[in-house]
């Protein structure tokens, strides 16, 4: 269809859509003889109403035409059919209308936003026991800031991030710019003149784009300009570095794209076998990955009855009861809190669950052995409420 | 004639002072919940049990407090309360560690989670 419009031929437009000249082939003229064609009659002609079906195929003075795309599809698919192009254009417009200088603002990644604002707050605790309230972003941002020391040149990108002047000029000179697209010409055309609508329109389209772009820019800063430089420092810190932990909470950005690695660490933590004695577990982070399925991993080399092995990145036994879970901040918490109470509480001493048992029975084969993590019950952390016997109930 | 010296003594008997509990019942891993603060002489003789029930079976909650309430609820359908891994059925006293406030003023603080387990899959 491309090649059609680089080609000097006359093309039909009917009701937004391009039919195209059959070729002078006797074996292609055989086989229109079979297809209905229907005389061409323009919208604007007496008579000529827009038909609800549109014909397969058109005569207009004796030469024949058959539908091939829509004109409205040439805009659409452009971009994913020509991606490379595409991006050039769109560039070439916005050194144009000069959009390019200074307006590379902060990416706001929506996963980090949910993480930030909406996860962390929930591992948080701050000190001491004022009334329990939900915490504000600038108050969360301020929590995070006591904590962390934010290198100088963040301070001074949230500066420059708070002067929206480029952007608003930016704008103006948007305004300029023609943004509405036109219907095809009708009837018999040149493809020259189809070629220089569809540029017209490409060009609207990008341009409507970009200012769409901007004014989302645009909205997502204004609130931002009206804070404080250090809460927009720590956020763009958060955005570059893409990592954080506060209070065993903690979170890193995957390799590959937008995703996140989210996590809370256990801490050490004793669990007893069925003859009372005691196993003291060391410190773990139990994590999430943002990307599909919500599935509780403990990250770090690592053995618990409830994992398959003595290794990394394993995935915790949580029975095939456990629910499918999508990346949302209520469901990021629910996975993993169901981690951690399957490694804290999980375990019971006297019913067959997980993978592997504390106590071995004589003659028992033991992929996975817990000798080295048992401790007297006088031990100073557990006599001194360091450490937690999490299965004592059981 | 010598003079009678008052020998200080080795280790000075401690006063035993009733403390005011401070009891903090947190839904599932969360970081804060609700908390409760009790006067010395209003919880001794009682379960920490009694205890968390009676925090629970508040109304005056506000609405920050409702949604941990609500929290609370969801992990206790199926769930229970723990505190230091074990059930409540002790006194509070038991279970306390005595901290300080900003101020030097000692209380007793006893942490209880409100836990909805994992069972785990089958023994393979």
């Amino acid at each position: 269809m491309w090649r059609c419009l680089e080609a000097d031929l006359e093309i039909l437009v009917h009701q937004g859509h391009l039919y195209v000249p059959l070729l002078f082939d006797p074996e292609i003229h055989q086989e229109s003889q079979a297809l209905p064609f229907e005389k061409y009659v323009s919208e604007a002609s007496p008579g000529g109403v827009p038909q609800s079906s549109l014909p397969a195929a058109l005569t207009v003075k004796d030469r024949r035409f058959v539908q091939a795309v829509s004109a409205a599809s040439l805009l659409e698919h452009y971009g994913r059919l020509f991606p490379r192009e595409h991006e050039k254009r769109r560039l070439l417009l916005r050194e144009q209308y000069s959009l390019t200088a200074d307006l590379w603002g902060l990416a706001l990644d929506p996963k980090l936003i949910t993480i930030v604002f909406h996860i962390l707050p929930h591992f948080l605790r701050r000190e001491g026991f004022s009334p329990r309230r939900s915490l504000g972003e600038g108050e969360i941002l301020d929590l995070i800031r006591e904590r962390l020391r934010i290198p100088r040149r963040f301070h001074q990108e949230a500066q420059r991030f708070l002067d929206l002047a480029p952007l608003k000029v930016a704008l103006q000179r948007l305004e300029t710019a023609k943004l509405e697209s036109r219907p095809p010409p009708e009837g018999l055309v040149l493809t020259a003149t189809l070629r220089a609508w569809w540029e017209q329109n490409l060009t609207a389209h990008l341009l409507a784009e970009e200012r769409a772009r901007l004014l989302q820019e645009l909205e997502d800063r204004e609130p931002w300009a009206q804070a404080q430089e250090g809460r927009l420092a720590v956020l763009l810190y958060l955005a570059d570095q893409g990592s954080l932990e506060l209070d065993g909470f903690g979170f890193t950005r995957l390799k590959k794209g937008q995703d996140y690695r989210i996590y809370k660490r256990t801490g050490p933590y004793a669990l007893k076998d069925f003859f009372g004695r005691l196993y003291l577990f060391p410190d773990c982070r139990v994590a999430v990955a943002s990307l599909g399925r919500l599935r509780p991993v403990v990250v770090d080399h690592y053995k618990h009855p409830f994992l398959r092995q003595h290794g990394s990145g394993q995935d915790i036994c949580l029975g095939a009861e456990s629910p499918y879970l999508t990346f949302s901040a209520k469901n990021v918490i629910q996975a993993l809190e169901e981690g951690i109470n399957a490694l804290f509480y999980g375990y019971d001493s006297r019913r067959r669950q997980g993978y592997h048992r504390l106590d071995a029975l004589p003659g028992m084969m033991r992929l996975v052995d817990f000798e080295d993590y048992r401790i007297p019950e006088d031990h100073p952390l557990i006599v001194s409420g360091h450490v937690e016997v999490k299965n004592r109930t059981t | 004639m010598s003079d009678t010296q008052v020998k200080p003594e080795d280790q000075p008997k401690k006063v035993a002072r009733p403390l005011p509990l401070v009891l903090e019942i947190i839904p599932g891993q969360a970081g804060e919940g609700l908390v409760m603060v009790m006067e010395p002489g209003s919880f001794e003789g009682r379960s920490l049990r009694e205890l968390c029930q009676q925090a629970l079976s508040r109304t005056d909650f506000s609405i920050e407090e409702r949604q941990i309430l609500e929290d609370i609820e969801r992990q206790l359908k199926g769930g229970k309360l723990l505190c230091q891994g074990r059930d409540l059925e002790a006194p509070a006293q038991t279970f306390g560690t005595v901290e300080e406030t900003g101020a030097g003023e000692a209380y007793l603080y006893v942490p209880v989670r409100a836990i909805k387990p994992q069972e785990g899959g089958c023994f393979p």
